[in-house]
């Protein structure tokens, strides 16, 4: 018996966090809402706790609608325009929403002169009065306020758009993506400008779903980087988005985020492997521990807080419609420390050089941190080639890249190496290369060998030195930052390969003598971990204020 | 009087053989056709020239296409899993753009914007009707588990039940395809197949060709690897082209082929499947392509008579002898389906297999229609059932080589080349199910 306690303590104490009995977040006194015909979703809690907001189709469009939770009372919101969706209470009570507006065919929609044409915009309703804050040839969607009530956060399509007859552009697809914007919520028209957060050009690479946390320093937002990945919730600070990090593991699809009020826990939507089911989650921000609620059978998806933190309010299909659902959550903080499975903290590990480039005489070498010499030949191209340099063990582990190069020509054609590492696991381990746009770009490789890369945000500088640093995080993620500014994009999906039998590392050029770099390496580094230079995100900075 | 009495019983003996001789059977000219890629086609003062979402943009599609002397039109159902007409099985969560948040937009001009879903009359309803007045023969193209390589095609019922996703070996869900192993999403499917069928569509033609992202790889899910377990008593390979692992999975999608073939059967009337494949090699020892990348025995498929015709959408010709290669794999693939299945040859512009008209185009340095005619002309010869074009877009099949296929279906490929005998169709009546 005493065995069998030490082992169930043991467990609760050891295992993942997706394991763990939900002791710190438990839910009750659930109850239905809404009842009938149609499917209610995507309810938000109004600030003075009074009213809920939601969407409906039980009516000929999709309506936005609110319900008194005192007397039961519904009132249709929007002004009937098209297809209203996506509530959002403003701190003072009033509505925004998306409206979704079709005229006809696509064709006969389609942007031309002024004629009206489709588009999906936010919507403001404040004191009955409904007026226009977006509307354009795209998608604006899932806006959320600020705390402060300035400033409108949502999803848009806006620059994603492409012009006629365009259907991809492989090099900087922008064709299934979305992005984060804002828009300042003043009240004199002219003074509300549209500006983008965080926009990242990839095939299937979208951001949705803003939260925010009180302070206002902090977003979370849902994420897929790929069409072969999930959902992740991401996080970053609202000064730097671009350097987030993620909050769910790779094997979970996780969405619709919304941070608790007090700014301790984020409610999301998620599926973990084994899950019966679509759930509520809740997860402990600072630990990242996760547990889903036990909200009974069906789908339960997109869930918000009450004003007080007390409630949860969410969708579920049990009745055969989603309808909306209550209930009373108790919270505590995790007894341990567990985080989520996958939820590795960024920056929490310290940086070795593995290699770095010297000038012997006229022979460039690579020393070694532990003092390896690794002789440069010269290669048919001018380029230079260094054969099993030591401590180049890479393994799984987070690495980077680093030169200073000067690029005299941008290519016309093919790309032009920079620096690449020949692996005994893959000869492409890792290459930071100009490819033909003139991007600098850099790739690594997932575990079954395919490609992963990231792509500068512009074409880069020439006739001066550029300091690129590009790295492998504890995830997989490759970023880059030139002349010290993360660039926008991260590889899509992993380049999770294991590189440990380093055969080569080459500069200016690839071992056939192509490729070659119109310019020069004027400095190398390689290694292991976070360079000291990089701007480190962890849970603590984000969630509870810690100063970098 | 007995001379003509005689006269007369001779012309009546003559009369009654002609009539019970078998009827010639037309060589069957199947045009797939994907609406879509009609949506930016615009007339020289920029207006557009088909409205897909509307009756007459269909039906001018449908005018265009007859150029070709098509007498078969498959027309795409899918873009995707999401469905190109007014689905109840795929209707929650709503498909349009942004209206569920788990798939991203597409954002393409026009294309990003059109609502085949939502329209009416009912874009596969109108079209089977249109070409019943036609006297065309109309079918559902239907691309086997196929997201397109974008998140904005995957379905409302795929979304919904995260459950019954595809998992890859190393413990990954992915949300583009439930797998066929669930009987829940093979009764989706069925129900996807009724709604098809309430349309008037009476030929499946389910390409294997067009999987846009899955795979054998997406098949690591539980009841998969509990079966494989049970078999074997081991792990299941980690690598999914490992040819046991393939045809493991292949025994799943051979399963919801015989699902598919009963269901069709139970609903009576003359209920066709019609299977694609590409890259086709009878060399004995080749690799079966469609076995590895998509985990499917197609040749099993043909054997137990679960398809009535099997699509030859593009074969592993060589480019030494381009037209002799081509023939060679013909008679292979004709013997092999010996009257099993009907047979269709592809006479191919679409060129993503690099084995299409363009590619004997380039490698023989005849002319388009030349090629086309010898295409064409070599399956009638080769005894195949008809021919399919993939697919008729605006203007790629040029108007010369249009005009050469319509010539070749009103005159000497217009029957088949032999009539069947009554052996050499094992048709369906003559089958216990």
């Amino acid at each position: 018996m005493r065995l069998s306690l030490i082992a169930v303590l043991y467990l609760l104490v050891f295992s993942g966090c997706r394991t763990l009995p939900p002791c710190w977040c438990r839910v009750s006194e659930i109850s239905a809402v809404t009842d009938g015909r149609g499917n209610d979703t995507e309810v938000v809690w109004s600030p003075d706790g009074k009213s809920i907001a939601f969407q409906t189709d039980r009516y000929d469009k999709l309506r936005v609608c609110v319900l008194n939770l005192d007397d039961g009372k519904r009132e249709i919101a929007d002004a009937g325009t098209g297809d209203a969706c996506y509530p959002a209470w403003t701190p003072d009570g009033g509505l925004i929403y998306a409206v979704d507006q079709r005229y006809g065919t696509a064709v006969e929609d389609a942007p031309s002169g002024d004629k009206a044409c489709s588009g999906c915009g936010l919507r403001l309703l404040e004191n009955g009065v409904e007026r226009v804050l977006t509307q354009g040839y795209w998608r604006d969607y899932t806006p959320v306020v600020s705390s402060d009530g300035k400033t409108v956060y949502y999803t848009s399509t806006r620059n994603h758009q492409l012009p006629p007859g365009v259907r991809d552009n492989p090099l900087n697809s922008s064709m299934n993506g979305a992005s984060i914007w804002r828009l300042n919520l003043v009240p004199d028209n002219s003074e509300r400008t549209p500006e983008c957060v965080y926009e990242v050009f990839a095939r299937s690479f979208g951001s949705v779903q803003p939260s925010l946390s009180p302070d206002g320093r902090t977003m979370v937002w849902a994420q897929i980087q790929g069409f072969r990945q999930n959902w992740r919730l991401c996080a970053a600070q609202l000064a730097s988005p671009y350097n987030f990090i993620h909050l769910t593991p790779p094997e979970m699809s996780a969405y619709a985020p919304r941070i608790s009020p007090d700014g301790r826990f984020i409610a999301f939507t998620g599926f973990m492997p084994g899950d019966p089911s679509w759930g509520v989650y809740v997860q402990h921000a600072l630990s990242g521990g996760i547990a889903r609620l036990d909200t009974g059978p069906g789908n339960s998806k997109s869930p918000c807080w009450s004003p007080d933190g007390r409630e949860l309010i969410y969708e579920n299909n049990r009745s055969g419609f989603y309808k909306i659902y209550r209930a009373r959550i108790d919270l505590r903080e995790p007894a341990a420390f567990m985080p989520a499975a996958g939820c590795v903290e960024a920056g929490l590990t310290g940086s070795t050089i593995a290699a770095r480039l010297q000038n012997v005489g006229a022979l460039p070498v690579l020393k070694a941190a532990k003092g390896e010499v690794t002789q440069g030949r010269k290669m048919s191209e001018g380029g230079w080639s260094f054969r099993q340099p030591g401590d180049m063990v890479l393994g799984k582990e987070p690495f980077f890249v680093k030169v200073r190069v000067v690029i005299d020509e941008l290519p016309e054609k093919g790309t032009q190496v920079i620096a690449m590492g020949v692996y005994r696991e893959h000869p492409l381990g890792w290459q930071l290369y100009l490819r033909e746009n003139g991007h600098l770009t850099f790739g690594s490789r997932d575990a079954r060998g395919d490609f992963v890369g990231v792509q500068a945000d512009a074409p880069a500088d020439t006739g001066r030195a550029l300091s690129v640093l590009a790295f492998r995080d504890a995830e997989g993620l490759l970023k880059m930052a030139v002349d010290g500014r993360l660039q926008h994009a991260c590889g899509i999906g992993p380049a999770d390969i294991g590189l440990h039998h380093c055969e080569n590392i080459l500069l200016e050029q690839d071992a056939a003598g192509k490729r070659v770099l119109k310019g020069r390496v004027v400095e190398f580094e390689c290694g292991q971990g976070y360079p000291a230079s990089l701007p480190r995100i962890t849970r603590k900075r984000l969630f509870a204020g810690e100063m970098q | 009087m007995k001379i003509n009495c005689l006269m007369t019983i001779l012309n009546v003996l003559l009369f009654i053989a002609a009539v019970t001789a078998e009827a010639e059977e037309r060589f069957e000219a199947a045009a797939m056709i994907d609406h879509i890629d009609f949506v930016h086609v615009t007339a020289p003062d920029g207006t557009a020239m088909f409205d897909t979402e509307t009756p007459q943009g269909n039906n001018a599609i449908l005018d265009y296409v007859s150029g070709t002397g098509a007498n078969t039109i498959l027309w795409r159902v899918s873009s995707g899993a999401t469905v190109r007409y007014r689905s109840r099985e795929e209707s929650m969560p709503p498909v349009r753009a942004p209206f569920d948040k788990r798939r991203l937009p597409d954002n393409r001009h026009t294309w990003g914007w059109v609502r085949y879903y939502e329209a009416e009359p009912d874009i596969l309803r109108y079209v089977v009707r249109e070409c019943a007045k036609r006297d065309m023969s109309a079918g559902a193209h239907w691309p086997f588990e196929e997201t397109h390589w974008w998140s904005h095609t995957f379905g409302a019922w795929n979304l919904e039940h995260p459950q019954f996703w595809g998992m890859t070996a190393d413990g990954l869900p992915w949300s583009g395809r439930c797998s066929l192993t669930y009987p829940e999403v093979v009764a989706h499917r069925l129900r996807l197949v009724d709604e098809m069928i309430d349309r008037g569509v009476r030929r499946f033609f389910i390409d294997t060709w067009r999987t846009g992202g899955w795979s054998p790889a997406y098949e690591y899910v539980a009841p998969e690897i509990r079966r494989w377990k049970a078999r074997y008593e081991c792990e299941p390979p980690a690598d999914a082209t490992d040819p046991r692992w393939c045809a493991f999975v292949a025994e799943s999608t051979h399963a919801w082929f015989a699902a598919l073939r009963q269901h069709l059967d139970s609903n009576g009337g003359d209920m066709k499947l019609m299977l694609g494949v590409a890259d086709i090699d009878m060399t004995p020892g080749a690799r079966d392509m469609t076995l590895i990348e998509r985990g499917i025995d197609w040749r099993c498929l043909v054997k137990e008579g679960i398809v009535d015709t099997l699509v030859v959408m593009s074969v592993d010709w060589d480019k030494k002898r381009p037209f002799e290669s081509t023939r060679e794999i013909y008679q292979a693939v004709m013997n092999y389906c010996d009257g099993h299945c009907r047979v269709l040859f592809p006479v191919s512009m679409y060129n993503f297999t690099k084995k299409g008209l363009p590619e004997y185009h380039r490698t023989t340095g005849l002319s388009l229609p030349d090629v086309t005619s010898v295409m064409v002309r070599m399956a009638w010869e080769q005894g195949a059932d008809g021919i399919a074009m993939e697919c008729v877009d605006y203007n790629n099949y040029s108007a010369a080589t249009m005009k050469t296929l319509r010539q070749l279906f009103q005159g000497p490929c217009k029957f088949k080349r032999m009539a069947k005998s009554k052996n050499r169709v094992k048709e369906r009546t003559e089958k216990t199910r």
